[in-house]
């Protein structure tokens, strides 16, 4: 170890002051194992002198140990001799498996829903009309730019926990305005405003946990909210009273939010919320989050005020339901449009290998939608609740149309997919302004406003652009990375 | 777009110097963030543009720029992508240059000149076409049709064909690496890159359009840094082997450019020499320090002590570290190893898991991370101060420790033979036993660490002070600046390779007699 004095880490001997320095080059099986197979994927020569010197075979040891004059010898050397076999890329820089092993985490994408109708039905004597869609629009929106910023620091290597932090005070500040002004406005009490506030904070942190990689944390404080609305909805196996349902869901929400305040890092608010090259995709995701909690609202809640209490976001399950039979598939579908990236050689046949991924997964999970659908139908129609038949159709619709935003999203390119939304929306204006014979105010009057024509037209618009969109971007590989 | 800074204007014979960085000055804590700041300070009558490669262009600043530094131009390399469009019939005209620039990564495609293609490609980056170019669907078709064979082995696996998959990843990474051609050079006097790869392009660029002179100064090897961080199975054997070669034509087309190729230390010139570059120009310029901000600790800790100072980084290899004072804790259980230094951004997961190392070893109470930290409280703190690394060029933290009259024990890496020299104990990289004897063996002799420190600060006072160093660069500034013929300078900094590799070999052998 002393000046001069040294030998290679590991492996090879050491070369004593007394031995005979030995004039052979080794074999690879001599080297240490980190070496090895470096020596075995090595694309050049220059790569194995790289690690052969950071073993500690310097010029010196080499040359005094194996006759070369210099590493570089040595290491032409190995390269020659050495048959080439490179390792194989770790799992860890794959995509996700996808299939089953996914079906459990859109479980956790769904499962919040569930737990929003759940309390909203429990506090529904004390809610105010606007908690529910304020709470959807702002927790939506805010949850995807959080989603957003964090998976972007995240892809640099950088720690996710900022965003989260900032996504959740943000969460608070912008439901507490929102939700004061809205009482003050339209009326509504403390309940309310507590609702509005809880729930949208609530999506934010959820949003942070599954990003910053504690989706089983997040699970496990799911349970007792699930349960305790899948129990008071259902009414099985027992009734739960309101009071029972709201502290399983308190719960969920204080448990979520106190462990996402204890995983912040320290001095997280030292860190910008946005960095500001982030802030126009970050913008766009909140936008994109803001026009799926709309339609969400417009279909399944707003509606609700003009009917029997019993409709209570019927239409609305199977939907938001299968939310995680939409994660699920969509994770499918990456992992499968991956491998096949890995197994063309040939972009045509990649495009139409990405395609016929892309319907296979659409299929899915509109198959796992039609069961969701069929379910909600038939305890619905045990109970004597009838919807009308179009209503199931537009809901398919939505999921279709949530389905493939999602996709492109998923794809980085958000700014399509707001396109999307807002020539939806031009053309829903549009046909209102228009039609005299359909205006919007007696539309939504006759509570049955997603059944008419304007909002038909321009959802079938939005999907079929988006459809197009989904189709021509799946043959893109870039967009795959 | 450059932040414009008031300057103090320098006089007379100013040299205007664009220097380039990648991932480092002003922005990062580090070896070569210290050099640049030296640099720029000891040389005030030369005015300096910082071009700066980084990360996303928004990285806070760390240092402060002295006023003759009239610019920062801060070069987004994982930023947005830059905004523009190819049309279909450009893109047509277009793609036969990205064709070229393929074909001529392939290791037979004698004929296909790498610099003539880098050059076709800064052609159209200049005219803003190269990254929507590389963002098309056809730059990976282009990639998969050219398939070139990048890896020519006489035994083992054939390495296949180039996947989809591969392409698009290696596509889409070229795109980024490549971003800095599309900066519009400067009409400067000279360009100074402080590292070779991605840092090259801008001066490459200079000289393709302006014929400004290109200085080239190598602290770390690009080349073997490249080579150490995308290690087997980091990703797919294809795409690793086209960037890999990518990197390594970059690097050589950075040497055959270079006007003069100053490395930090003689060990970075066996590199150099090793890509094929012409020795006339190498001219290394060792690193110094500033005497008079290190002077001599006096006193040593009451316990045991090893001092570590640096960023915690896997290149520093902290792990070996721990390994090897655990053995040293065995012997001596009333020791101590402080760790002085920064955890940059996205090394946060390294330093748990040597948090955890070090509970795993039993040895958590007796290891502090006292985070950032003055360099000399750092030397006052240890008996001895170590450096476990992998890998290095002619690190600050030995010549800093040894003119604070500490004695290191530091793995031989890089430069740290030339810069320990009879002043220190060396041991083999990734070496535990070996790297706990040393410091066993110091810790248990006083009078040895004792002389060994005031050798070491003879050492660097003679040899490594800052006026020496820059005032060797200010003599290149001089000679490349004036457009002076180009030859090698007898300044004082400046050493023959062969008499001081013969020095450092001979040195050896005597210490093991």
């Amino acid at each position: 170890m002393k000046m001069g004095k040294r030998r290679p880490a590991g492996g090879l001997g050491g070369v004593g002051e007394q031995a005979e320095p030995p004039k052979e080059a080794p074999d690879r099986r001599d080297l240490p194992p980190g070496l090895r197979d470096v020596v075995a994927s090595a694309v050049d020569p220059l790569e194995i002198a790289a690690s052969l010197e950071s073993h500690g075979y310097t010029t010196a040891v080499v040359r005094s140990s194996f006759g070369y004059a210099d590493v570089f010898g040595f290491a032409e050397h190995l390269y020659k001799t050495v048959g080439y076999g490179p390792a194989p890329a770790t799992e860890e820089h794959r995509p996700r498996p996808g299939g089953f092993v996914d079906l459990g985490r859109g479980g956790v994408f769904a499962a919040p829903m569930l737990v929003f109708a759940g309390v909203s039905l429990a506090v529904r004597d004390a809610l105010s009309w606007w908690a529910v869609p304020l709470s959807l629009l702002v927790g939506f929106a805010l949850s995807q730019a959080t989603g957003y910023v964090s998976y972007t620091r995240l892809g640099r290597s950088e720690a996710p926990g900022p965003p989260g932090g900032w996504g959740i005070l943000f969460g608070l500040a912008a439901s507490a305005v929102a939700s004061i002004v809205a009482a003050s406005v339209w009326g509504g009490g403390v309940t309310s405003v507590l609702f509005a506030i809880g729930m949208c904070t609530f999506m934010t942190a959820a949003s942070w946990l599954v990003v910053a990689g504690m989706e089983l944390l997040y699970a496990l404080w799911l349970l007792p909210a699930v349960a305790g609305s899948a129990i008071f909805i259902s009414g099985f196996p027992f009734s739960l009273p309101p009071l029972g349902a709201e502290a399983f869901v308190g719960g969920t929400v204080t448990g979520t939010l106190l462990t996402a305040a204890w995983r912040l890092p320290r001095g997280w608010w030292r860190v910008a919320p946005v960095s500001r090259h982030e802030a126009r995709p970050a913008g766009l995701y909140f936008v994109h989050g803001l026009a799926s909690g709309a339609l969400i609202v417009a279909f399944g809640v707003l509606q609700q005020r003009r009917r029997d209490p019993d409709w209570t976001a019927v239409a609305t399950y199977p939907l938001v339901l299968s939310l995680g039979a939409m994660e699920w598939q969509l994770r499918t579908l990456q992992a499968r449009t991956h491998r096949a990236m890995e197994r063309h050689h040939d972009l045509v046949q990649f495009a139409r290998a990405a395609r016929r991924e892309l319907a296979r997964s659409l299929c899915l999970y509109m198959a796992a939608f039609g069961a969701l659908a069929g379910s909600v139908w038939a305890v619905e129609d045990l109970r004597h609740v009838k919807l009308p038949a179009g209503l199931w159709v537009v809901g398919a619709g939505l999921g279709v149309t949530f389905f493939l935003a999602w996709t492109v999203a998923g794809w980085g390119r958000v700014d399509l997919v707001v396109a999307s939304w807002g020539g939806g929306v031009l053309g829903f204006a549009a046909w209102e302004g228009l039609s005299s014979a359909a205006p919007l105010a007696r539309a939504i009057g006759s509570g049955s406003w997603p059944l008419s024509p304007e909002f038909v037209f321009a959802l079938s618009a939005t999907t079929l652009c988006l459809a197009a969109l989904a189709v021509h971007g799946a043959g893109n590989p870039l967009l795959h990375v | 777009m450059p932040v414009t800074l008031p300057a103090e204007a320098p006089s007379g014979d100013a040299v205007d110097v664009t220097l380039v960085t990648e991932g480092t000055y002003p922005f990062a804590i580090g070896g070569v963030s210290v050099w640049c700041d030296g640099l720029l300070r000891a040389l005030p009558g030369h005015r300096f543009h910082v071009l700066a490669l980084t990360a996303t262009g928004h990285e806070k600043r760390n240092w402060q720029l002295p006023p003759n530094v009239v610019a920062l131009e801060p070069v987004a390399l994982w930023g947005e992508r830059p905004r523009g469009k190819v049309g279909r019939t450009m893109r047509r005209e277009f793609l036969p240059v990205l064709q070229r620039f393929f074909a001529s990564l392939d290791v037979q495609g004698e004929g296909l000149d790498f610099t003539a293609s880098l050059r076709g490609l800064w052609e159209l980056a200049h005219e803003g076409l190269l990254a929507p170019l590389l963002g098309s669907r056809q730059a990976v078709e282009a990639l998969v049709e050219s398939a070139p064979t990048v890896v020519r082995r006489d035994h083992g696996e054939d390495p296949g064909a180039m996947s989809v998959a591969d392409a698009t990843a290696v596509v889409s990474q070229l795109e980024h690496f490549l971003r800095p051609l599309a900066v519009s050079p400067r009409a400067s006097d000279l360009y100074h890159a402080v590292a070779n790869g991605l840092g090259a392009l801008p001066a490459l660029a200079a000289k393709w359009s302006l014929g400004t002179p290109f200085l080239l100064t190598e602290h770390g090897i690009y080349l073997r840094e490249r080579y150490l961080a995308a290690r087997p199975g980091t990703a797919s054997a294809s795409a690793r082997a086209l960037l890999l070669r990518f990197f390594k034509l970059l690097v050589q087309t950075g040497y055959e450019h270079a006007d003069v190729i100053a490395p930090c230390c003689s060990y970075n010139s066996q590199w150099e020499l090793a890509c094929g570059t012409d020795r006339g120009r190498i001219e290394p310029v060792l690193n110094g320090i500033d005497p008079a901000r290190f002077p001599e600790v006096t006193g040593e800790p009451e316990v045991p002590t090893l001092s570590w100072i640096g960023r915690v980084d896997p290149l520093k290899d902290l792990e070996t570290l721990l390994r090897a004072f655990a053995l040293v804790h065995e012997v001596i259980p009333e020791s101590r190893l402080r760790l002085f230094g920064p955890t940059p951004e996205g090394n946060e997961a390294y330093h748990e898991r040597c948090v955890r190392l070090s509970g795993q070893l039993g040895v958590a109470p007796a290891v502090t991370f006292e985070g950032p930290s003055a360099p000399l409280d750092a030397y006052r703190a240890g008996h001895v101060v170590v450096l476990s690394s992998i890998s290095e060029a002619f690190p600050y933290t030995v010549l800093e420790a040894m003119a604070a009259g500490r004695p290191v024990v530091a793995t031989d890496v890089g430069g740290v033979a030339e810069a320990v020299g009879d002043a220190g104990l060396l041991v083999t990289p990734r070496d535990p036993p070996a790297l706990a004897a040393a410091c066993l063996r110091l810790l248990g002799d006083k009078a040895q660490r004792q002389a060994l420190g005031g050798i070491a600060r003879l050492r660097v006072l003679s040899r490594f002070t800052a006026d020496r160093s820059f005032g060797a660069y200010g003599s290149i500034y001089g000679r490349l600046g004036d457009g002076r013929p180009l030859g090698r300078v007898g300044g004082a900094s400046s050493i023959d390779l062969t008499e001081d590799l013969l020095a450092r070999t001979g040195a050896r052998e005597e210490l093991r007699a």
